[in-house]
């Protein structure tokens, strides 16, 4: 499955789609979630959040 | 199965496309956290000094008897002085909080009393745009 399929069924709302999505972004995610050196949890749900929100509001 | 993202075919351009513009949402996101986070300390350490200095001023006294709300308000209200240059921070509250006149803060800042009151209400405008700002964001 190519990416642009991938983000067409995320954004129909499947969910295998939309959690291979998120683990493909976890790494950027992580990177954005660390405030002083120290990963913070609650950033890291919030950015999960703005992940859904994006996949949403992109138009293509 | 992983490969390197060239940006040539039409997916991997979309690709990219996406992995920017969740780039800068994440981002936006990030600051507006780190800022709550910061207001929120700033609030608690308020409490906080409330608690072991008794002699503490009347502004923070009226503070904490004031509804959530209100605190919420005021809360916002010191953000957005911090935000303000030093010159008009200290215009704004000798004119409304010492309730100097603008004669006398035009002799003491060797502006003109134009000047001077334009600074005071161009604060004015910059404090009540950043509360309102503020408001949304909760």
């Amino acid at each position: 499955m190519n990416f642009k399929e991938m983000l067409l069924q995320a954004k129909a709302g499947r969910e295998l789609a939309v959690m291979a999505l998120l683990e493909m972004y976890k790494p950027l995610l992580v990177k954005y979630a660390i405030i002083n050196g120290r990963f913070d949890e609650d950033l890291y749900q919030e950015l999960c959040i703005t992940l859904l929100k994006c996949i949403q509001l992109f138009r293509m | 199965m992983w490969q390197k993202n060239n940006g040539k075919s039409e997916t991997e351009i979309l690709q990219n496309q996406f992995t920017a513009y969740l780039a800068t949402a994440v981002q936006r996101r990030r600051n507006d956290y780190l800022q709550q986070m910061d207001r929120r300390q700033q609030i608690e350490s308020l409490t906080e000094d409330f608690m072991f200095m008794p002699e503490c001023s009347i502004e923070q006294d009226m503070l904490l008897g004031l509804p959530v709300l209100m605190q919420l308000e005021d809360s916002a209200l010191l953000h957005a002085l911090r935000e303000l240059s030093e010159r008009e921070r200290y215009i704004f509250l000798a004119r409304a909080v010492d309730g100097k006149s603008f004669e006398a803060l035009a002799e003491e800042t060797e502006m003109g009393y134009k000047g001077v009151a334009s600074v005071y209400y161009r604060t004015v405008q910059k404090i009540k745009r950043k509360i309102e700002v503020m408001k949304n964001e909760f």
